[in-house]
């Protein structure tokens, strides 16, 4: 988490629901990406084979309350690597050019 | 990249609708409006229909949702405007048989244009009701406008 919360911050656009440390904040992070829609980035990211949940994940109340139609959500445990977190951010960069 | 949004010239063709919508933004006059929802993803379409005489006149709409959505209300809009309600309900008929194909049916360029684009979307169950939101609401919407009894007559 020390280490995806800054990388995230790099992608152009992306807002992190939430905690900005590692402070008060689980293994997961959720997060939208200017006005993309998380279905456009969560396909785009399955078709470069990352797997991210995306929706209201079962909170759309909290949805409401961050003013946003859904969010993307990453997770991380003890075994996701750097690298898997580089794939993630640089496939983010992607998706903003795409759509942007 | 190949997937939802197919081949390069339908990707193309969704994105410039997504990026430049037409006709979009709500107009009067209008003789029925809907408001058609995702619950499940949380795409929402409000959609006017003005009718003039057995011609579809305008559909105007504003919404917010994903590009498949929004472009697919963009096309929508090319495509039945200034055509007979009976034209634009067969046109909205061989659409939804497309999306419904699972991505076994060529689309038929000659009836839909630019609607093709959304062949690479049939293969995606999840994302079909996305494309079939507008077209759903217009339906909803003519159908009303058709009953409507102050409609106004050619």
């Amino acid at each position: 988490m020390a280490y995806a919360l800054p990388r995230l911050h790099e992608v152009p656009g992306l807002t992190i629901i939430g905690p900005d440390t590692t402070e008060a904040r689980g293994g997961t992070i959720s997060f939208s990406l200017g006005a993309i829609h998380p279905h456009d980035v969560g396909q785009y990211l399955d078709e470069l084979g990352i797997a991210v949940r995306v929706g209201h994940h079962c909170a759309r109340p909290t949805c409401v309350r961050f003013g946003v139609p859904a969010t993307t959500r990453a997770s991380f445990y003890l075994y996701t690597t750097e690298a898997e977190i580089d794939a993630l951010v640089e496939g983010l960069h992607q998706v903003v050019r795409f759509f942007g | 990249m190949s997937g939802l949004f197919g081949d390069a010239m339908y990707q193309e063709i969704i994105l410039d609708h997504y990026k430049h919508p037409h006709g979009r933004g709500l107009r009067d006059p209008f003789e029925a409006q809907v408001h058609h929802v995702n619950p499940t993803c949380g795409d929402e379409l409000t959609l006017r229909v003005h009718l003039d005489g057995s011609t579809v006149a305008d559909v105007s709409y504003d919404g917010a949702g994903c590009s498949i959505s929004q472009a697919s209300a963009s096309v929508l809009h090319e495509l039945l405007v200034g055509e007979t309600v009976e034209t634009a309900f067969s046109t909205v008929d061989t659409f939804v048989e497309l999306l419904q194909s699972r991505g076994r049916i060529e689309p038929d360029e000659e009836v839909l244009d630019d609607a093709v684009a959304f062949a690479g979307v049939a293969k995606y169950p999840a994302r079909v009701k996305c494309a079939l939101l507008a077209w759903m609401a217009f339906k909803d919407a003519t159908a009303q406008a058709v009953a409507a009894p102050e409609r106004t007559k050619a």
